[in-house]
């Protein structure tokens, strides 16, 4: 039987071997063979929600003594030396903290979750690392999204701006070794789309090492570049737990519903129409 | 006790230089907004009944009367915002359990600058003297004021 008429009376069975065949040269296309790449036999735990190491109760704790930091740790605490902040970004920051002062600027309404190079969450909403083995997804209860292949492809050179940035993860032993480029310079920092702070600027270079410790808290060094904000490369050590009780909500910030903000200004204001359902006051007092 | 909207703290002679210690002690976390509606100088106290826990993101908001003479009904409505669902179930709220409609609590918070009746929930205070604490941007406010207040470096 000829190669054709072959094909002609098994022409379903040949067009799915075409797909998969074309399927898997897609794939090989993307990727580059990468000795260093894990099985899934071999990734580390990272399963599970996290938060950041002393939960919610530490940083409550924190704010009630005043404390030096929010979180005890990770990039909040690096950030106390004021001397690390370009001047601008420094004064920014100055005028937005000032009690009673208007910071201006409007609001950040609707701005995606975005990665800022310092703030991966785990503060008010948890974390997860989901990893596989030629990927890494971090993303959060407030929406953050982060695709890091690792697979052995080199970075990209100069991609667009993007909300989780652009990425590429290595190992390195147990330490995966995240690069991160391609921030939207606009996003805010410490925290990410937040008013009154200052924004990251261009150029931003991101390096973090993941890696779980004994204690299996998930370790995460990281080292900031960001020549607009930050007067020289900023290290710090975010320290997560495992938050086995963590029920998922979503967080949307963009809920119609938000009484912090006039939808049709754009500009914050508090919205104080009562709900529809409101009981009625308790009787007159005598 | 306190009458509605009464001032228990004005320092803003101090928070000027109290503002600039805060600037990075305090992540400027949790808000994506900047709260410029709220008058983070002052902590006002009211004594009110729970008329409702409005659950809903991204800000739960409790709604309580306030005895108010000057109001035909004897009383005013406030309205307390705090944080994200998700963030006052990690402070500890839940939908059902931390207040009860028609429950008489004192609440602390910063007012808004308007006057307005209402603010940013710092405390509850129950009828049995436990406290319910509202979410973090107000407690680290409220604790900077007092701590303004007592002279205490930041």
């Amino acid at each position: 039987m000829s190669a054709g008429r072959f094909i002609a009376r098994n022409w379903l069975a040949c067009a799915a071997v075409a797909l998969v065949a074309a399927c898997g040269q897609s794939a090989d296309n993307m990727a580059t063979d990468d000795p260093t790449a894990a099985s899934a036999q071999q990734l580390p735990d990272w399963s599970g929600w996290w938060e950041i190491e002393g939960g919610y109760e530490a940083v409550r704790a924190a704010s009630q003594s005043g404390g030096r930091s929010g979180s005890g740790n990770g990039v909040f605490a690096a950030v106390a030396n004021p001397d690390l902040f370009q001047p601008e970004a420094r004064r920014i920051v100055v005028a937005g903290r000032v009690p009673g002062a208007d910071p201006g600027g409007g609001v950040k309404y609707c701005v995606p979750h975005r990665f800022n190079g310092g703030f991966n969450g785990g503060l008010t909403n948890d974390v997860e690392f989901l990893l596989m083995p030629q990927r890494l997804t971090i993303t959060n209860g407030d929406g953050l999204l982060r695709r890091i292949p690792i697979d052995g492809r080199p970075l990209r050179e100069n991609p667009e701006p993007s909300n989780g940035g652009t990425s590429v993860g290595r190992w390195e032993g147990d330490t995966l070794v995240i690069e991160t480029i391609g921030l939207y310079p606009d996003t805010t920092f410490p925290m990410p789309s937040t008013p009154y702070l200052p924004p990251i600027g261009e150029n931003v270079h991101v390096v973090e090492r993941l890696w779980l410790n004994e204690q299996d808290q998930l370790v995460i060094d990281s080292v900031l570049t960001a020549p607009q904000l930050l007067t020289a490369p900023l290290s710090f050590t975010t320290v997560y737990q495992r938050d086995p009780g963590y029920v998922y909500r979503d967080h949307d910030i963009c809920s119609l519903n938000d009484r912090s903000v006039d939808h049709e200004t754009g500009f914050e204001h508090f919205d104080l129409t009562p709900p529809a359902d409101l009981p009625p006051p308790p009787p007159p007092p005598n | 006790m306190l009458l509605p909207g009464q001032k228990t703290s004005f320092v803003a002679n101090a928070m000027g230089c109290l503002g600039v210690l805060l600037l990075l002690q305090v992540p400027s976390a949790f808000a994506h907004h900047s709260y410029s509606p709220i008058d983070n100088t002052r902590i006002l106290e009211v004594t009110a009944t729970v008329a409702q826990l409005e659950w809903t993101n991204p800000h739960v908001f409790l709604w309580a009367y306030v005895a108010d003479e000057t109001q035909e009904s004897g009383y005013q409505l406030y309205a307390f915002e705090t944080g994200s669902i998700t963030m006052m179930v990690k402070a500890g709220w839940t939908r059902e359990g931390t207040v009860e409609v028609g429950e008489e609590v004192t609440i602390e918070y910063l007012p808004l600058h308007s006057g307005e009746p209402g603010g940013s929930l710092g405390t509850i205070t129950h009828a049995d003297g436990t406290v319910t604490p509202g979410d973090i941007p107000a407690l680290r406010f409220m604790n900077a004021i007092r701590a303004a207040e007592q002279g205490e470096p930041q």
